[in-house]
Order: C-alpha cells, then structure tokens, then sequence
C-alpha cells in the first residue's frame, strides 16, 4: 500500500538517525558504480564443497540494510533484475539480499550530459521498484513509500502518512527537471526488432569500433549474464559466479570450437535486442534503465542512443 | 585559426586525397560524438571525411582496430605511439604494409578525463610518427618527466613492501572487465590465457590475487612490445594505475637489450630474439 | 544465516556412478548409469523425454546432458562426449564414484502432440541420446496409439553409433522402419552408407498425420530441415532439440538466450515453427 509522508530536514535526519541504531544504513549518490553490485555482486560463492564426501553447504547472510540517495536508475535494477533472477525458480541469493534491502531513492535534480531516462519512457522521479521515494520540495521533502515496513517505521516514530488514492498519479511534479527532447524510438525495436537481425549493413556500422571489452556490461544496472566456476583448494573449494558478458568471445563457444556467435556484429546484435526487443517480450520491461553509463565509460564512446536510432531505420 | 582547426583542414584534405587517389576502402580516424567527446571512427567514403577530426582528447589508440580490416586497403591518421604500435603489428606479421595508407602528423599530447595531460604523454619521447606514407610537418611536443614527481622513481626508491602494499591496493580496483586487453592493439590472441580451462591458468574471480596474475601476466606477454601509448589505462573504468608499471618494464627492457618497441620497421621483437652476449645475471650466478 | 539444500537450485542431489560403458573405439564416448543416493531424490527427479540434466563434479564445474533413460528405469543414463575440461574429468570417473546432477530441466518432446499419429526420428552423432529415451518411452506407452515409427540415425562411423544394442533389437521390431547410416564405407558394414540428409532424402518419409524429430550437429540439423521441408513437412511437425553452451540451466545466467527464449528453459525443444525468425544462434 502506498503512503505518503512530508518530512521537514529534522524529520529526515532523525529518521535516519533512529534507523541506524538498528540496521546499518548507508548513504548512496549517483556514480560510475551501479547500484547492481551491491544487490547482485560481481562475484559470489553459491556454496562451498567437499569432494570427499560431496557436502555441498551454502551459507546466505541475511543483513537488513536501509541505502538512501540513489538515483531512480539505480533503483530500477531491483525490478528489472527482479524480473529474470526471481522467475521460477528464484535465484535464492539475489532473493535473500533484496529481501532484505530497503532503498529510499532520491528524485534527481538535474540531467547529466548521459542521461537519458526521460526518453525511454522514465524519469528521474519514478519509483521504479524502490521501497520510497524522496522529493524535494520547499520546506522539506515528501515522501512516498511502497513498503509496509518502512511505512510502519515511520509511523511508529509519529510521522503522518496520507493514504495514495491513485497509485498511477505522478508525484514528481515540481520536483524533478523536465526537459524538451524527443524520445528515442524505442517502440519499433519492441516490436519489430527480430526484423533487423538479417541486416548485416547495421551490425556491422554499430559494431565497427566496438572493442568488445565488456565495460559497458558490468557498469549497466540491467544486465545480469554470470558465469559459473569452481575452484579448489585440495579436497575442499567452492563454486562460485562472476559477472560475465555476452561481449566476450568465448561466452557462446561450445567445448566442439563452434560458436554461434563468431564476431562482434552478432554480439553486439544479441545486446542490443536482447535489452529492446527480447526482455520485453519475456518480461514487458526493456533492459534499460537509461543512466548513460555505457556512454561514458566506453572507450570507443559507442553511444547507444546513436545505435537506437540507427537500428530504427533497418526496422520492418 | 588555431593549430588544430588547421591540423584538421590537413588531416582532412590528406584524406580525401587518399580515397581519391591511393584507393584506400576505409579510413579510420575520429570524429566529435553528440555529446562532444572525440571517439574512434570508421570514414567509408570521400564525403564522410568531412567528420574526420583529431584532437588531445582522442583517447583511443587507432591501431587496436587495424586488424579486423586487414582484408581491406586501409587509411589511418597517425602520430608517435599510434605509429609505433602500426610498427609492432607489421613487425609481427599482423597486417600488410601494402594495406596501409598512414598519414602521419605531429601530437601535442592527449589529456585524460580531467583534462590533465595523460600520464603516458607527460614523458612521451616520440610526438612524430615514425612511420608514414604522407606526412603533415610539425612540431610534436617531446617531453621529459619532472624527477620530482615521477611515479616510477618514487616506487623504485620504497622497499619492496612498500611497493606490494601499492600494486595490492591498485589490483584491488580491477573487476576484470578485460577493457585494457580489448584496447590494447598489441593484445590481438584469438585465445587469450584467461579464457583457457585446460589448464586452467587462474580464476575469473575479481579478487586481488587474481587480479594480479591477470595484470602481471598480461605486461609480461606485452615485454619488448609495448609502447606505452597509455590506450589501456585510459580504457580502465577503475582508474587502475597501469602506466606505472608499464613504463617500469619498458625501462627493464630498454635496460636490459637496449631496445624500444615500435621504431623501427623490418626488427624482431626483443624478447623475440636473442644474441649471444644477452645479460643472464639473472639466473641467479654470483648471488644475484 | 541460511543453510539452503533443496530450495537452491543451484545445489546438486548426490547421485552414484552404478555402470560405466564406452560406445566407441576410441573411447571418447562413454555411458554412465547414475543411481541417486537418496531413494526421495529419485521419486522427485520426475522428467519426461527431451529433458536434460547438470552433471556436476565439485571442483571441475557441470555440463549439460540429454537424459537417454526411459523415465520409468530406476538409474539415470547419460552418454558423455569427451571434448573439454569438464567432461575429461567426467571421463576419469569409475563404477562407484560419487558426482551431483541437478534437474530435470527444459521443455519435453511435444508427446500430446504425437498421439495418433506417426513418429519420425532423425538423428546424427551423439544427439542421438534423448531420443534413444523418447523412442523406449512412446514403445512402453501404447496406449499413445502411435501409427508407426520411422529411425533414420547416421553417424560418422559405426564405432560412434549410441546404444547399439537398442538399435539391433529396434530393428527386430516390425513397427519401426529403421535406417542406420554412416558416412563412408568402412568394412564390416553391411548397412546403409551416406549423410543423414542425402538419406531423408532419398527416403519415403511423408508428412501425413506425422511428427518428425530431429537432434543432430547444426550442420546436420541445417542441411536436412529442407529436405523435410520439400517432402511436404510444416514448420509445426518437425521439431529439433538444441544445443547450447550453458552455465546455470535455469534460465537466470543468460548465455542459452535466442530471441526472447532460453534454451535451457523454454526449450532445448523446439518446433521448426518457433524458430523461424530467430537468430540462427545454434
């Protein structure tokens, strides 16, 4: 059930105060780093073994904590992540951390020269899967919260919800930047996506400075592609999963030496429609949250924007 | 007008000429991105030269994209390291010398993210390029480092605790996205030793003892051939330290056999090669 | 802290190495007879045919492989190839070793599908494993009313055919019209020589109130769908079992994805019809 609170600066600190007597909280803002590596870590022991007696023990922690001040793309990895790793059967690992994560986003203030949310259908005020919201306002901030606990917390420590009557309503007006642009075509790939994988001409002109090294892929909060390896220390070691990239060359080769995905024109091919076409014909969701990090980490600058526009064009 | 508006009437019109007259297929320069940063580029015709720009925030060293072309008669624009590297990869038999229309200009130097002149460009010794079909003339900038405030005499000078304590700390920031080895043009295996599970050489675990292996392993396999163009610690999103150690090796080799990678065309690679009156101190005669 | 068994699915069920046999000369095929240490296990792992499994051994990693058994066999059969750092260490284990498996994963052969009508199996190679499952099942199952069966399997050689002694007591039987193929002569072979596609073909098999299924490399695979094509099959009556590399088998790591589906999950079974318009990423 939706609330929402008005908390003057007191309000806010006292609250966090409090929290922190008995969870750990942390402070988050926008930066290189996703959120995405706290939720679901670049490595991560899926359980220990013996091989002696093939015991296989997992130990998952499962530690309350409440992050505040992350930007709304950040927050949107819990729900876009959530909509793979959760399906049946659910991933008991990202499961337990996200069971046990509280986000309060922050409403952004302004648009970095990457960011571009507001043109595929987000905003840099949207909930997008965080437990609340923070916006602020003249004399203070409101706040809008969509977790039972939290919203207990703050009423046990007499702040006075208002109940949402429509759930679907925007909250950020006045509070977040809206800016003139066109939005990025994104509707022709979810629909007619598949029809671009024939033409050669586009994956090749998207492809043709990419070095294949994977940033973009480990800094993006939607993607989730791991690998899984065992190491061992004599009769004892673990199986583990790293953050892997559907970039890499050899992330499709088969132990025969086929790979179905020779060059970096299909790879680059399987991200992008991966992200626009097929996760939302699994899930609804595109696989973007819109934060730019690809841009801006990638060394050849390939600006996906630039690659969605292009791929429009080649759409039937 | 100012010195790189006019570098790029000439890169440009050198260009031209070059899809006109020398029958190059494509070019590979740069051109200004929308957000206006300057980022590696394909030119497939005369008219897209128009775009075609370099200046010192060209981060990216050309040469890593040379090799998925090579089929091709290419075109570049090239100054010192970028021209260096080309040497490297026609020294080992990468590509043709008969596939490649270079034209050369002079550098001032590129800058990092902060604008501050990148670390490989602070003490760079070659601005011009060494190896061209046309050339623009100029003054490239060759610069010597300020003793006072280089890294590599500072850590030669701390003890070798001091000095594990410094690169543990810098491999602790590695995630092992393999961006250095992608901008690389030198790192060019079809198969590289960390994608190999038999054996299995180490694990893909970004931890700090993993990290390392993948680090030093990689610099080794990069000895009497790199040329410090500085692609790879501009690549890494984690701000890893690598020039450091990367100028540390090559003041080893240059050391040790008197060689620089990348100057000059028809050599072997130093550790390619050997001569008889090697050092070999370090096999560990006379107490060494 | 949680200590998580069953409700991970990332964790393996204790499985026995029961009976070891090579189906080649060359040994690079072997045959595994798998009993579960756990009699609850073997009552839980409920599969059909066309499902697969992750065989896993701590400290090498898991692979992928077909289920040959007949679902209503107490042991659990795999036929193991032997190309890469998993399965050479698959290759070390003897009668009596201990090793993990985890599933049953994947979709089935569509078996409602097949009632009433008849059944055309076509395979290559050692793809040939979940099929060898999905022809003893529908024989145990008469009451599926299958009209008839045809068997058309090829291998590079006879030493690589799988289960060899299934395919001679198939022969025996009248409802199956079977032809066993390799590649080129080789002496002692008395059978039919050529590739599998030349042989569909050259073959009388016809679409009428038929299933065609077929396993086999991709190349096999792209060469003989046209010929099924132009003998009159749909894209709804032929159906293939893919092949992909793949880590976790439940559709969370992401490396089987083709389109909007996983192989791992949404297949490895899938019919001609549900491909057309995908990346040809197999």
């Amino acid at each position: 059930m939706m609330r929402f609170f008005k908390l003057t600066q007191q309000d806010w600190e006292k609250f966090l105060q409090h929290q922190s007597t008995q969870i750990a909280v942390v402070s988050m803002e926008k930066s290189k780093h996703p959120f995405k590596h706290i939720l679901f870590p670049p490595h991560e022991t899926l359980f220990y073994f013996r091989k002696d007696t093939h015991k296989e023990l997992s130990e998952i922690k499962e530690n309350k904590v409440l992050y505040y001040g992350l930007p709304p793309c950040d927050a949107k990895t819990i729900q876009l992540l959530g909509l793979n790793l959760l399906a049946d059967p659910a991933d008991p690992y990202f499961q337990t951390i996200r069971d046990n994560t509280v986000i309060i986003s922050k409403a952004c203030d302004h648009f970095e020269p990457n960011c571009f949310c507001d043109q595929i259908g987000g905003s840099p005020g949207a909930l997008n899967g965080a437990s609340a919201i923070l916006y602020t306002v003249e004399d203070g901030f409101h706040l809008l919260v969509n977790h039972d606990w939290l919203s207990e917390q703050l009423v046990q420590m007499n702040f006075i919800p208002s109940e949402v009557e429509n759930e679907k309503a925007d909250f950020s007006k006045g509070s977040v930047p809206v800016r003139e642009i066109k939005p990025l075509p994104i509707d022709h790939l979810r629909e007619k996506g598949l029809s671009t994988i024939s033409k050669t001409a586009l994956w090749e002109k998207v492809s043709a400075t990419c070095l294949a090294c994977g940033i973009c892929t480990f800094l993006c909060p939607a993607c989730y592609c791991f690998d899984i390896q065992d190491i061992s220390f004599g009769r004892v070691g673990k199986r583990e999963r790293t953050y892997d990239s559907c970039l890499f060359s050899i992330y499709t080769t088969e132990a025969s030496g086929h790979n179905p995905r020779p060059t970096i024109k299909e790879r680059w091919r399987q991200r992008l429609l991966h992200k626009f076409t097929y996760y939302p014909m699994q899930y609804g969701e595109i696989g973007c949250t819109g934060c730019g990090r690809c841009i801006s980490e990638c060394p050849s600058h390939i600006d996906i924007r630039e690659v969605i526009r292009d791929a429009e064009q080649y759409c039937e | 007008m100012n010195p790189i508006d006019h570098l790029n009437n000439q890169l440009r019109e050198l260009a031209r000429k070059a899809f006109q007259d020398n029958g190059i297929e494509l070019l590979i320069g740069y051109q200004k991105g929308e957000d206006g940063i300057t980022k590696p580029a394909i030119f497939y015709s005369f008219e897209q030269v128009d775009l075609l720009i370099w200046d010192q925030q060209a981060s990216f060293n050309l040469a890593s994209l040379v090799r998925r072309f090579r089929d091709k008669k290419i075109g570049m624009i090239a100054q010192g390291c970028v021209s260096r590297s080309l040497v490297v990869l026609l020294n080992e038999g990468q590509i043709n010398r008969n596939n490649l229309f270079i034209i050369g200009f002079p550098c001032q130097g590129v800058v990092d993210r902060n604008q501050q002149l990148h670390s490989a460009c602070i003490d760079c010794q070659h601005p011009l390029p060494v190896i061209q079909d046309c050339l623009i003339e100029g003054d490239g900038i060759a610069r010597q480092s300020d003793p006072a405030n280089d890294l590599v005499i500072e850590l030669n000078n701390q003890s070798q605790s001091e000095r594990m304590a410094f690169f543990s700390q810098e491999m602790k920031k590695c995630i092992r996205c393999y961006a250095c080895r992608q901008a690389c043009p030198m790192c060019y295996c079809d198969v590289c030793f960390v994608d190999i599970n038999k054996p299995l050489w180490l694990a893909r675990t970004p931890d700090q003892q993993n990290n390392s292996v993948w680090n030093l392993t990689r610099m080794q396999h990069l000895a009497g051939r790199c040329v410090a163009c500085g692609a790879c610690d501009r690549a890494c999103p984690e701000g890893v330290n690598l020039m450091v150690y990367l100028k540390k090796m090559n003041q080893v080799v240059k050391e040790l056999y008197g060689y620089s990678a990348g100057l000059h065309l028809g050599e072997k690679p130093a550790l390619n090669a050997f001569q008889p009156n090697d050092p070999d101190f370090f096999w560990g005669k006379e107490g060494v | 802290m949680r200590n998580n068994t069953v409700s991970n699915p990332y964790m393996t069920l204790p499985v026995r190495i029961a009976k070891v046999s090579f189906e080649s000369e060359d040994r690079s095929l072997k045959t595994l007879e798998l009993q579960f240490i756990n009699e609850s296990d073997r009552k839980q792992f409920q599969f059909l045919p066309g499902q697969f499994l992750e065989f896993s051994i701590p400290g090498k990693g898991e692979s992928p492989f077909g289920i040959a058994s007949n679902p209503s066999e107490e042991i659990i059969r795999i036929t193991v190839n032997r190309t890469g750092f998993v399965t050479e260490a698959i290759h070390q284990l003897e009668v009596g070793d201990f090793a993990g498996i985890r599933g049953p994963f994947g979709n089935t052969y569509p078996l409602a599908l097949m009632k009433q009508k008849r059944v055309s199996i076509i395979s290559g190679g050692f793809a040939f494993t979940t099929l060898a499952s999905l022809l003893d099942y529908l024989l145990e199952h008469e009451e599926f009313g299958i009209t008839g069966y045809d068997l058309i399997y090829g291998a590079r050689n006879p030493g690589m055919l799988l289960y060899k002694s299934k395919l001679d007591q198939w022969k025996g039987n009248p409802k199956i019209r079977s032809i066993i193929t390799i590649d080129k002569e080789a002496s002692g072979w008395t059978g039919t020589t050529g590739f599998v596609p030349t042989v569909v073909e050259q073959s009388d098999l016809q679409p009428n109130q038929a299933i065609a299924v077929i396993c086999g490399p991709p190349i096999m695979i792209k060469l003989t769908l046209p010929k099924l094509v132009e003998k009159g099959f749909q894209t709804d009556q032929v159906y293939t079992s893919l092949e992909r590399r793949m880590k976790c088998g439940i559709g969370k790591c992401g490396r089987c994805n083709i389109g909007p589906y996983y192989v791992c999950k949404d297949g490895p079974v899938f019919s001609l019809q549900q491909l057309e318009g995908l990346p040809a990423e197999y």
